[in-house]
């Protein structure tokens, strides 16, 4: 199931159905394949020395007079490997017209929540499938599992965000039907996951108005880079002293001003048919 | 914290670069950081001291150049260098501004000494 491959930058991250236990997984190592060179490159750092007063410029290793240097012009992009494979992706998405959201927030921002109420709300009108991102645990795609749902966790371990080689072999696991939605909720940070492509249809960034409402100023990349904002948990502003939604919403298009901001409580239920709306209006457009 | 994975990368992009040459001492690898890439440079040394040990760049000198940011206004044009994800137009003082560079993760060129 897992391809251990040479995919190189990846940490080491499993793939886990939901309900499963932690001893029964294939790992899917992501082996480097640069650890079995020869390292004798570095061996004249540790030269000794003592007593010699000609060797003391030896340190410099690399500039011993008979050695010529060449310059290898690279100018590549460093994550241009994640972006192929985000591109692979995105192509297999525009094939089979499924409309793929990556959720970014931050943990306890309400995105299960608002994945089991969407899902309860247009479930029966189109597939969905779920790809969960957590460091550890099934918890997440158990509560997916739990409404019918195909839903598929990625654990990465220590890892802080998801990579595109994890959803491009989450996708042969799942092999999702056409004319679907795929949410992949990224793990919970607002930082690392803006720098990763996907392959996403579309990016969101999750936020609710207990996290303050200069959390867009306070992590402009993650809002600078997605399409759409869902404000969640609505229903906790009168018992926020202090909390402005406003001033949240306005402190978000100022970051990014294309921002499509949608107001909802999946709690309450409050702003959801929008939202709904707006979701399968976009797996109709394609 | 995604440092590490950025490392990695650039390990095996630098790998990649050096498959067909013959057998040599890499002595400095050029970096293009943005000043709005989302990477902490620190960090990110440190995390290629982690990932280039035991590799062909363990005793490479890594050299980060820093790209400063600017944006280009969506309303009047004006190009200007951005201080932070706020900046407005100094020209029309409009917020809706379009980063042009300051987003660069670039392995820009390898030294290998023969």
């Amino acid at each position: 199931m897992c391809t251990s491959g040479n995919t190189g930058s990846s940490e080491p991250f499993t793939l886990r159905r939901p309900h499963s236990e932690a001893e029964k997984q294939e790992e899917c190592h992501h082996h480097r394949h640069h650890h079995d060179h020869e390292h004798g490159h570095h061996h004249h750092h540790h030269h000794d020395h003592h007593g010699d007063h000609h060797e003391h410029h030896h340190h410099h290793g690399h500039h011993h007079g008979h050695e010529s240097s060449e310059t290898i012009m690279v100018e590549q992009d460093i994550l241009s490997k994640n972006r192929n494979v985000a591109e692979r992706n995105r192509g297999y998405f525009e094939a089979k017209n499924i409309f793929c959201l990556n959720l970014m927030s931050s943990p306890g921002s309400g995105k299960t929540t608002l994945l089991e109420k969407t899902i309860a709300m247009i479930g029966d009108k189109t597939p969905v499938y779920v790809i969960e991102g957590d460091q550890q645990t099934t918890n997440d795609a158990d509560r997916i599992d739990a409404m019918g749902v195909i839903a598929l966790q990625i654990n990465t371990q220590n890892g802080c965000h998801l990579e595109a080689e994890m959803i491009h072999q989450a996708l042969h696991e799942i092999k999702p039907k056409e004319n679907a939605l795929l949410f992949i909720e990224n793990v919970g940070n607002l930082v690392c996951p803006s720098l990763f492509d996907l392959g996403e249809s579309i990016r969101v960034v999750i936020v609710s108005p207990a996290e303050g409402d200069d959390k867009p100023l306070k992590y402009p990349s993650i809002f600078e880079t997605s399409q759409v904002c869902v404000i969640n948990k609505i229903d906790l502003v009168p018992h926020l002293p202090g909390s402005n939604l406003e001033k949240l919403k306005e402190n978000a298009l100022r970051v990014n001003p294309s921002l499509r901001v949608f107001e909802l409580s999946a709690y309450t239920g409050d702003g959801m048919e929008t939202w709904c709306d707006y979701l399968l209006s976009e797996v109709a457009a394609h | 914290m995604h440092e590490l994975s950025i490392a990695l990368s650039i390990i095996d992009l630098a790998n990649e670069t050096l498959k067909n040459k013959e057998q040599s001492v890499v002595s400095e690898i050029e970096l293009e950081i943005g000043k709005f890439a989302g990477v902490d440079t620190a960090a990110l040394l440190t995390a290629l001291e982690m990932a280039s040990a035991r590799t062909p760049f363990s005793s490479a000198r890594f050299r980060i150049t820093s790209v400063k940011a600017t944006a280009k206004c969506r309303d009047c044009g004006t190009e200007f260098e951005l201080e932070n994800y706020l900046s407005s137009c100094p020209a029309c003082k409009s917020f809706r501004t379009m980063v042009i560079t300051g987003k660069e993760l670039r392995l820009k060129s390898i030294i290998i000494n023969h």
